[in-house]
């Protein structure tokens, strides 16, 4: 490789996906769960703008907040209080945060199956913090085997 | 045009003129968005039959392969996002000079020059969810930037025969 041309032409500017990879790994808990609540709520407005014409801008008129922050939020980036969530339950008419009183991996595992039925076969999965590998119609793990009839 | 070093003397990144930075932080910043996801899916929606998701599963396992990416070029041992580039074109396994290569996890795609042996240089990204690149206008755009950053590499002299040679032998 041409090596002394490729040095004269490479920036003396340092890239800033580092420090931003570096934060989002370190935020990494919080960025999921806001992550999730903002796909939630992007997919409630898609769906009630048919009904009653919601999007970011009504929404954020509804909640008193600016139409800003609420982009913020439907980018997944924001660390939400419980205040800003309980005003965007109330105005979507949702629930964003379940939190369950009393629970068992178990039925963590059977809730996730539930809800994520497409799963390639040969695929492995993470469910409850245990590796599980995806046969034919059921989820096999070293400790037992889930879903088969 | 420049180009950013990301890491070592392995990877690089373009900036283009238009853009605030450089490709991989473009890329990364805008696969975070889940504003961007949603709307994304949403309006390819019709492509992920093949895949038999819906649009919140898409998102979902998107999420998982940007993380997965990303952890492995903050790991610093980037063999592996290395070894994965190959030819843009699959039926071509051949070794040319300043050749177009893909790094593929699920349906995100980096694409490259490959300069040297174990040297790139991303001249951008996209989610792919068509088999041909031409099939969408995105991923169209992508086959441009990668012809773009060809030519630079050409313009400025980054290419000669003897590298050429040395990567043919090292790739024996």
């Amino acid at each position: 490789m041409n090596t002394t041309n490729l040095n004269n032409i490479v920036s003396t500017k340092e890239s800033g996906w580092k420090a931003k990879a570096i934060w989002r790994k370190a935020n990494k808990a919080w960025l999921d769960r806001s992550g999730k609540i903002a796909i939630r709520i992007l997919r409630e407005i898609r769906i009630q703008k048919k009904t009653n014409n919601m999007s970011q801008k009504k929404l954020a008129k509804l909640m008193d907040v600016s139409p800003q922050y609420i982009n913020k939020i439907v980018k997944g980036q924001e660390n939400l209080t419980l205040e800003t969530i309980t005003k965007i339950e109330k105005v979507l008419g949702i629930n964003l945060i379940n939190v369950q009183t009393y629970n068992t991996a178990h039925s963590v595992i059977k809730f996730e199956i539930k809800t994520s039925p497409v799963i390639e076969k040969g695929r492995t999965v993470t469910l409850a913090k245990r590796k599980f590998s995806y046969k034919t119609g059921y989820l096999q793990e070293s400790t037992g085997t889930y879903g088969r009839n | 045009m420049e180009i950013i070093n990301i890491f070592a003397k392995n990877l690089f990144a373009i900036k283009y003129e238009d853009e605030d930075c450089d490709e991989l932080e473009r890329l990364f910043d805008l696969w975070n968005d889940k504003e961007y996801l949603e709307d994304f899916f949403e309006i390819n929606k019709s492509d992920l039959s093949y895949y038999k998701i819906t649009v919140e599963q898409a998102i979902e396992e998107t999420v998982e392969e940007i993380n997965a990416i990303e952890d492995i070029i903050l790991s610093e041992d980037i063999s592996e996002l290395l070894q994965s580039f190959t030819n843009l074109n699959n039926s071509e396994s051949r070794v040319y000079e300043l050749i177009k290569q893909k790094s593929r996890r699920r349906w995100l795609r980096l694409y490259a020059i490959r300069i040297d042996y174990n040297v790139f240089i991303i001249s951008g990204g996209a989610i792919k969810l068509t088999s041909l690149m031409k099939d969408r206008e995105h991923t169209q755009q992508e086959l441009y930037k990668l012809d773009k950053c060809e030519n630079f590499l050409k313009e400025n002299g980054i290419f000669d025969n003897d590298s050429f040679n040395d990567m043919l032998n090292e790739e024996l």
